[in-house]
């Protein structure tokens, strides 16, 4: 996953960062991390899928997780 | 050829026209048809591009010799002499030397094989539940009936489970019906190879993949049953590449070729309900299948713009829908086909679209090209009623799709070729598996 690759290499870097995944592909993020040096390394998951969504429903499923991704990125 | 051999069967006699590079292929399928003195004359290869006037000498050059081929009478009937082996032989159990016996024999599609053994050919030819010396056939392309003894063997090589069995001789009967033409499929130089489509409870039984990576390798029921049908066109019906398989390139899927519907999945009724059969029964549904083309919706969200994706990969230049009136195949995603039933698509309203939407102006073929178009798809023109486009089938209903593949919003096309419909066929399930 590109998403995880870029995560990562942010990390190693010093710049905190997380990704957006569907719950679908939390299995090979996980597996990614791990793999990466980074096992347990958080991440935000949303339902699948999103590709579908109108830009209002998108809308609100990000503002439901912009929480947790303020919390993942300045823990 | 096929038709010299028909005609000299009446005691016609005839003069079959090869080009050069297809001339060995005449011979060797003639021979399996049982005509091996069937008169070949051959010209230089290749024509289609050959100027007219090259072609008018190529013609007067060949005259002479269809003169003699047809003043000579018909051709005797006759086969080619074939090595016949022991039904059971000792061979060195060494894995390595073992695998080169196959090799050496040809026995293979390039990869190792499993050894068939007395018993594991038992054990699939019991799980079928037929007689080990009922025949199947004739194969093409040299036209060979085989026992289930036989094409068990072939299974057990491709490495399936004796459960795998009832489908493989399942597609392989459905290949044989008239309306697949497999034996096109084979000889051609086109990039075709029999599809094998899954429905019904079978699919969960054996643990045949319909989700992610559907197309793809890792999952040994698909790999291994589609791979079994190969080695029985191969090593039964003598589907030789370079002899009789003349494939311009081939294509991934002449290895294996062997999904399942995601039905669970999937927002509408199955390919195998659609075609008549009851949603308990277990089917193949086979035709001829190119390597399929992605259509990736990026940025679509809506299953209007989804469809008109999905209609744009069809109105492109030189897929086989164009040339041949077989009509379409989709495998779409999950994904994509519940965005395209909350839209308000159903598959007939789908089908519906693309057939009347799917039309590329005869403006841009060459002259030569629609001449041709209105021969191979001469019933579009008889029956679309739209003389200045060519549609990718003749008819909506000709149109099929499948739900099939996992997350992700990409689907795909698999351009269709030689059948004249889709074949689908009840898998018989005899013995213990």
């Amino acid at each position: 996953m590109c998403s995880v690759h870029d995560t990562v290499e942010f990390e190693k870097r010093g710049v905190p960062a997380t990704v957006f995944l569907t719950q679908i592909f939390r299995n090979s993020a996980i597996t990614q991390f791990r793999n990466k040096g980074m096992d347990g390394h958080p991440y935000i998951e949303l339902p699948h899928p999103v590709s579908n969504l109108t830009p209002a429903q998108m809308h609100e499923l990000t503002l439901e997780h912009v929480g947790e991704m303020v919390r993942q990125l300045t823990d | 050829m096929a038709d010299g051999v028909k005609l000299e069967a009446q005691g016609i006699p005839t003069a079959t026209i090869c080009s050069t590079a297809f001339a060995g292929a005449a011979r060797v399928q003639a021979a399996g048809r049982g005509f091996a003195e069937l008169p070949i004359v051959e010209i230089p290869h290749p024509m289609h591009t050959a100027s007219r006037s090259l072609i008018e000498d190529r013609a007067s050059d060949a005259a002479s010799s269809i003169a003699r081929a047809l003043l000579k009478g018909a051709a005797a009937r006759g086969a080619l002499g074939e090595e016949i082996l022991e039904d059971r032989i000792e061979l060195d159990a060494e894995p390595a030397a073992l695998q080169e016996f196959f090799f050496a024999h040809g026995w293979t599609d390039g990869l190792p094989v499993t050894p068939p053994t007395a018993d594991s050919v038992a054990a699939m030819v019991a799980a079928s539940g037929r007689d080990a010396h009922e025949t199947i056939g004739p194969i093409p392309p040299r036209m060979r009936t085989a026992t289930i003894e036989k094409l068990a063997v072939n299974a057990v090589m491709a490495g399936c489970r004796p459960a795998y069995f009832p489908v493989v001789l399942a597609a392989l009967e459905a290949v044989l019906d008239d309306n697949i033409r497999l034996y096109g499929i084979q000889t051609a130089t086109n990039t075709s190879s029999p599809l094998i489509i899954v429905n019904g409870p079978i699919v969960k039984e054996l643990g045949l993949n319909a989700r992610g990576n559907v197309f793809g390798q890792g999952n040994r029921a698909n790999a291994t049953i589609g791979r079994a049908l190969q080695l029985i066109q191969r090593n039964v019906g003598g589907d030789i590449p370079g002899e009789t398989d003349m494939a311009t390139h081939g294509h991934a899927g002449k290895f294996t070729f062997c999904i399942a519907e995601n039905e669970d999945e999937s927002p509408w009724e199955p390919l195998h309900v659609e075609r008549g059969f009851k949603a308990t029964d277990s089917t193949v549904t086979v035709i001829g299948g190119s390597s399929p083309q992605n259509v990736f919706t990026y940025g679509c969200e809506t299953g209007a713009e989804i469809l008109d994706h999905l209609i744009g990969a069809l109105t492109g230049l030189g897929h086989n829908n164009i040339i041949f009136p077989t009509g379409p195949l989709f495998a779409l995603s999950p994904e994509h086909a519940q965005t395209l039933a909350r839209d308000g698509y159903d598959k007939q309203r789908i089908k519906q679209e693309m057939f009347t939407r799917a039309r590329i102006p005869l403006t841009r073929f060459a002259a030569r090209s629609v001449i041709g178009l209105h021969h191979r798809r001469s019933r579009w023109f008889e029956i679309a009623n739209d003389p200045d486009h060519i549609g990718v089938a003749d008819r909506v209903g000709d149109i099929n799709i499948v739900v099939a593949g996992g997350a992700g919003i990409h689907s795909q096309f698999v351009p269709t070729s030689f059948s004249y419909a889709p074949v689908t066929r009840l898998i018989r399930r005899g013995g213990a598996a």
